[in-house]
């Protein structure tokens, strides 16, 4: 009896940490990107520490961009797949809302068990492209409103910003060494030097 | 000088179909004259050969599904005015309108020989008008007519005045088609809404000096008329969308003519998408109207809406100097309307509205038995030269009218009688009793032409037989001459006894009730004197007193129930001779009932006795006692007033059946008082619930399981004992619980005779079971409780019956079909459980059955359906059905309440995400945390009726 409750009480500690769940993660890939200004930069919203084969899988999500409207312009969206396993279709749409606001949104039509066991643990929710109008530094915001798993249950995440920071496209024009500079200086006082 | 115009020269000319060929004759006339009036308003009604123009175009076929509906407007404009003065008014028209000027609407929506196409199916047509100005009208104006043939819906006479602040005027024209079918309509002959609108007042103004006028000054009128189109309606309802034509009667919409001074412009645009254009006419008539085609299924949808517009006129705020004017209206300041006093309307009411079946003062009718209404038509205002139209309908059942013309001074017509029967049963029913019943005539007040009774109608029934009990000698050979008297007269005794009965009781029509067996050949010989201790006299003066009498007669009682009770009946009436009761040691006995027996015993004596009599016992049997005191004192009581619906006589100073007349009333007729006639209902309502049973028929073959399903019935009746087996057919409540199962055996086997026992490849089950009147579905289950059938037994039932209707109780066999299309789809929507529409569909099923079936038609195949058999299955079925409508639960995620969860619940959900729900009731919050998000979009995908949320 007392064998087999010392046991259990081993066992315990595997059952908690298999049992924990890690944290689902949105960000940006890459998280921070340094252009010119005038280019266009493209970021994928991602997300991970889903469950791998098994539930937690994403059924629906609801997510605000913010973005630097001074700073970068918004040229389209490119939707994952991964809430459209089999090519059916899903619905999904990018509207601006407000000024540096980009509503992402996403429903899966797929069957929850075909969501928990096929769909990644990580992957891409959307490619979002962006014109840089300004030299500047800026962070892209990820706002979620809603994330629901493949049952429509909430889901939480942690958000990672991310930043952009774009330069202008400037020519280095190098600088003669002082020695350099004194060098006709040093010749010329010798020469006065010598004739003197 | 007046310039008034020959309005009929202006009218015909108009007819023809030019304005400009009258305003010349008006000038002419002018010039000469004569007096001349303009703008009186001018109605043309559309005549049939017009209307059938407007809906002759057939259905290309484009459309999988096409309906026609064409509402057909006339409009009647203030015509163009031309009158002269010069020099030109002293006063500078301003745009605008002015309180003076204002639009009206007479609406009259008329529906002939409306209800199908070639193809058979019918529509309802749901108008809706609102108005958008400030108005005195408030109200709707909203019918909705089903498949009524030569019916007129509704009239109403609405004005509206602009507001001149705004200076404009609109009002709309909501077109709603509801509920279309699924086969294709390719033309509806004869169905037209007629609408009237008209400036409702005009004011001319001319120089008092410079009469008659020479040159022309142009007062104008700009009317729009927008048809727009819903062609975008939810898929759900209006599926494939809404096309639409708007038209004006004899123009295309794309014809343009230059607009001339003076005239009135229409412009009629029907989207951008079906161009638009500007039509001027010179008619004072315009007619236009609005072709709707559904290619889907109709719904609560709006389809179309045609908005007319006044948005110019010329504003006058006074009358000039110098000037005088003409109001149509007589309402502006300084103005008449030229045409003298306004006629007196008439106002016509209805009342003291009496309704009966055999008694006044009871609210409780029969079923199918005759009613007559009587109402005083009051003439309380004015004079009306043409007939009036009363009429009398129960809810939701057709109306009867009939005529009522009024003499010269005469202001009432007492007690016009309309006749009708009650075809529905129910508690707190209205009958609704109408003067002007179509609103034809234009009444001061319209507000006391309705008088709305409250009844009662309950399903009646009696049937019973008469067991003649004749002396033992009766059974000698030769048989006695008097044996063989009464045996003759008996025919004749019953014939008048029921005849009586059916008056005095609540039957409905064509129900007599002493039926069933021939009483000739079930002769019962009464018995002999026997034991003479039994007590059953009554207690008295001299007729009374403790008698103590055979029990001979209790032994015929007796006889008589045992045959009551194995013929099934309810009750039964054992006729005994005259001496019957002398000879049992009742001498002052003429009948007999026990208490809480369902037999009686009544003497032959004369015809009048028995008939009393047996009516006075059979009343005991329902509870009603006697009304005579005790030992037969009469109460001098009395009926003042009933009525005979089958001779169609009134019936004053009647004795009630119960009773005894005093020594004054001896000659007074017997009927029944309303007290009694009330039980009488109740009764032999409770006598027509007998347990409702289910006859089911299935063929088993082995093997295959099962082979065939025959035609199913209900009825009322007692059901078989079946041998139980591993089989069952259970009977399956609204919430999927088994309620009732019987089990029973199937056996391969058959006996030939005289072969014996053999094997058989089938099995014929067939055997009545209880209903349970909750059950929604039957199971037939199979020996491992695997499910082999599930049947809606109320969608079955129905359709076998109508599948077995015989073909000569159609007024038109041809007409089968609209049954047949109907069933059809409502066995879709109860399969849908879409029960309120199913109702709604039973409601159409019960009045095309009504209107094509013949009544009482004769069949010589008992299991053939009846009119009288069908129209009593449809009510008992919708009674059913809103049982469960009362528990019917709604779908969650049917946001749009159309029976399944699809795309479009989820474009409802998507067009509100992330905004707050409505409340806690709120369909699109479906995880009810407040707030609609996409994890109620998520929440709807897993709780769609088709894969990935297709919509049907």
């Amino acid at each position: 009896m007392i064998s087999k409750f010392r046991k259990s009480l081993w066992i315990l500690p595997l059952l908690m940490t298999s049992g924990m769940v890690q944290a689902i993660s949105i960000g940006f890939n890459p998280v921070s990107q340094s252009v010119t200004t005038g280019d266009t930069i493209i970021t994928d919203v991602v997300i991970s520490d889903l469950g791998s084969g098994a539930a937690p899988s994403i059924g629906t999500y609801d997510l605000d961009i913010t973005f630097d409207d001074s700073h970068l312009s918004f040229v389209s969206t490119s939707f994952g797949n991964q809430l459209d396993l089999f090519g059916l279709g899903s619905t999904a749409s990018d509207i601006l809302t407000g000024a540096g606001v980009l509503n992402l949104f996403e429903l899966s039509f797929d069957l929850p068990a075909d969501l928990d066991a096929l769909q990644a643990d990580s992957f891409s929710l959307a490619t979002l492209t962006f014109d840089v109008l300004t030299t500047n530094s800026s962070a892209l915001g990820i706002v979620v409103n809603a994330l629901g798993d493949s049952l429509a249950n909430p889901l939480t995440a942690d958000v990672a910003a991310g930043n952009i920071t774009s330069t202008d496209l400037t020519v280095t024009v190098p600088e003669p060494a002082v020695l350099l500079l004194l060098l006709p200086g040093l010749i010329a006082l010798g020469i006065t030097a010598r004739n003197k | 000088m007046d310039i008034i115009a020959n309005e009929n020269r202006l009218i015909n000319n108009s007819a023809n179909g030019s304005a400009e060929m009258a305003i010349p004759v008006l000038r002419e006339q002018a010039n000469r004259g004569e007096e001349i009036m303009l703008c009186r308003k001018v109605r043309v009604d559309l005549r049939k050969d017009q209307a059938s123009r407007f809906f002759s175009k057939k259905d290309n076929g484009n459309i999988i599904r096409r309906y026609s509906l064409r509402l057909v407007f006339l409009l009647f404009i203030g015509c163009a005015v031309q009158v002269t003065a010069s020099p030109a008014l002293p006063f500078t028209p301003t745009p605008g309108l002015a309180d003076a000027f204002g639009v009206g609407i007479k609406a009259r929506t008329t529906v002939l020989g409306a209800g199908s196409g070639p193809d058979g199916v019918g529509f309802r047509l749901d108008f809706e008008e609102t108005f958008e100005t400030p108005r005195e009208f408030t109200g709707l104006f909203r019918t909705t007519k089903k498949r009524i043939e030569r019916f007129n819906v509704s009239t109403q006479d609405i004005k509206v005045d602009f507001n001149a602040s705004q200076q404009t005027g609109k009002f709309s024209v909501f077109v709603d088609a509801l509920q279309m079918s699924t086969p294709p309509v390719r033309q509806i002959s004869s169905v037209f809404t007629q609408y009237e609108i008209w400036l409702h007042d005009v004011i001319y103004v001319f120089r008092e000096d410079l009469l008659p006028p020479t040159d022309p000054v142009t007062i104008k009128y700009s009317v729009n008329v927008d048809a727009v189109i819903n062609d975008n309606a939810p898929s759900g309802d209006h599926r494939g969308g809404v096309r639409t034509t708007a038209f004006i009667v004899g123009h295309s919409t794309t014809t343009k003519r230059p607009a001339q001074s003076g005239i009135t412009i229409l412009k009629i645009d029907n989207g951008p998408n079906r161009g638009e254009g500007i039509v001027s006419f010179e008619d004072a008539l315009i007619q236009f109207g609005i072709d709707i085609r559904l290619s889907g299924r109709g719904g609560t949808e709006e389809d179309g809406r045609i908005e007319v517009t006044l948005d110019s006129a010329v504003r006058i705020d006074e009358i000039p100097p110098g000037y005088v004017c003409r109001s149509e209206s007589g309402t502006f300041p300084g103005c008449d309307d030229g045409a003298g006093p306004e006629p007196e309307l008439p106002d016509i009411a209805i009342s003291n509205v009496r309704v009966t079946q055999a008694v006044f003062g009871s609210n409780k009718l029969a079923k199918g038995r005759k009613t007559v209404v009587f109402a005083d038509v009051e003439l309380l205002e004015g004079e009306v030269s043409e007939p009036v139209l009363i009429g009398a309908h129960f809810q939701d059942e057709l109306a009867v009218t009939k005529m009522v013309s009024f003499g010269p001074n005469e202001t009432i017509k007492p007690d016009e009688e309309l006749e009708l029967v009650p075809e529905r049963e129910g508690i707190g029913r209205k009958l609704t009793v109408k003067a002007n019943f179509f609103d034809e005539i234009k009444e001061s007040n319209e507000k006391n032409n309705t008088e709305i009774k409250t009844v009662d109608v309950l399903t009646t029934k009696l049937e019973f037989p008469y067991v003649l009990t004749l002396h033992p000698e009766c059974d000698e050979n030769p048989v006695p001459q008097p044996c063989v008297e009464v045996k003759n007269s008996l025919t004749n005794l019953i014939n008048q006894s029921n005849q009586f009965l059916w008056d005095v009781f609540p039957l409905p029509n064509n129900q007599l009730p002493g039926v069933g067996i021939d009483p000739i050949g079930v002769g019962l010989n009464f018995s002999t004197l026997g034991q003479n201790n039994i007590q059953s006299g009554r207690v008295g003066n001299e007729q009374c007193g403790i008698i103590t009498a055979s029990i001979g007669w209790i032994d015929d009682l007796r006889a008589v129930d045992e045959i009551r009770e194995k013929g099934g009946w309810k009750r039964a009436v054992g006729i005994v001779p005259d001496n019957y009761f002398e000879y049992h040691s009742l001498p002052f006995a003429i009948g007999i009932h026990q208490p809480d027996g369902f037999s009686v015993l009544a003497e032959f004596g004369t015809t009048q006795t028995f008939i009393a009599t047996s009516a006075h016992e059979l009343a005991h049997t329902f509870g009603v006692v006697d009304g005579y005191l005790k030992c037969g004192e009469p109460s001098g009581n009395f009926i003042t007033e009933a009525y005979n619906v089958r001779l169609d006589t009134l019936i004053s100073r009647a004795v009630d059946l119960m009773d005894k007349p005093t020594k004054d009333m001896s000659n007074a007729p017997l009927w029944i008082n309303v007290e009694n006639w009330d039980k009488m209902v109740q009764g032999l309502n409770n006598i027509a619930k007998d347990p409702e049973i289910i006859s089911i028929g299935v063929l088993f073959e082995k093997d295959n399981g099962i082979s065939k399903i025959y035609p199913w019935s209900i009825f009322n009746g007692f059901p078989d004992q079946v041998e139980p087996g591993p089989y069952s057919i259970d009977f399956i409540n609204i919430n999927g619980q088994i309620i009732k199962g019987v089990p029973f055996q199937v056996n391969f086997k058959v006996n030939i005779d005289p072969l014996g026992e053999m094997d058989s490849q089938f099995s014929l089950i067939s055997f009545a079971s209880p209903f349970p009147e909750e059950a929604v579905l039957v199971n037939i289950v199979g020996p491992n409780r695997e499910i082999l059938a599930s049947i809606d037994p109320d969608s079955k039932i129905l359709n076998d019956a109508i599948i077995r209707v015989a073909g000569q109780c159609f007024t038109d066999n041809q007409e089968r079909f609209l049954l047949d299309n109907n069933i059809a789809i409502f066995q879709q929507q109860l399969e849908n459980n879409n029960i309120s529409v199913s109702i709604e569909i039973l409601n159409d099923i019960h009045n095309i059955a009504t209107q094509i079936m013949v009544d009482n038609c004769e069949v010589n195949n008992p299991l053939k359906t009846t009119k009288e058999d069908l129209l009593s299955l449809i009510d008992n079925t919708t009674k059913r059905l809103e049982t469960r409508i009362v528990e019917e639960q709604p779908i969650p995620g049917d946001i749009d309440n159309d029976g399944d969860v699809d795309r479009d619940d989820l474009n409802i959900i998507l067009a509100a995400r992330n905004t707050a729900a409505s409340g806690p009731d709120d369909p699109r919050d479906l995880d009810g945390d407040g707030m609609i998000t996409a994890l109620d979009a998520r929440k709807l995908t897993l709780l769609c009726t088709r894969t990935r949320c297709a919509s049907e």
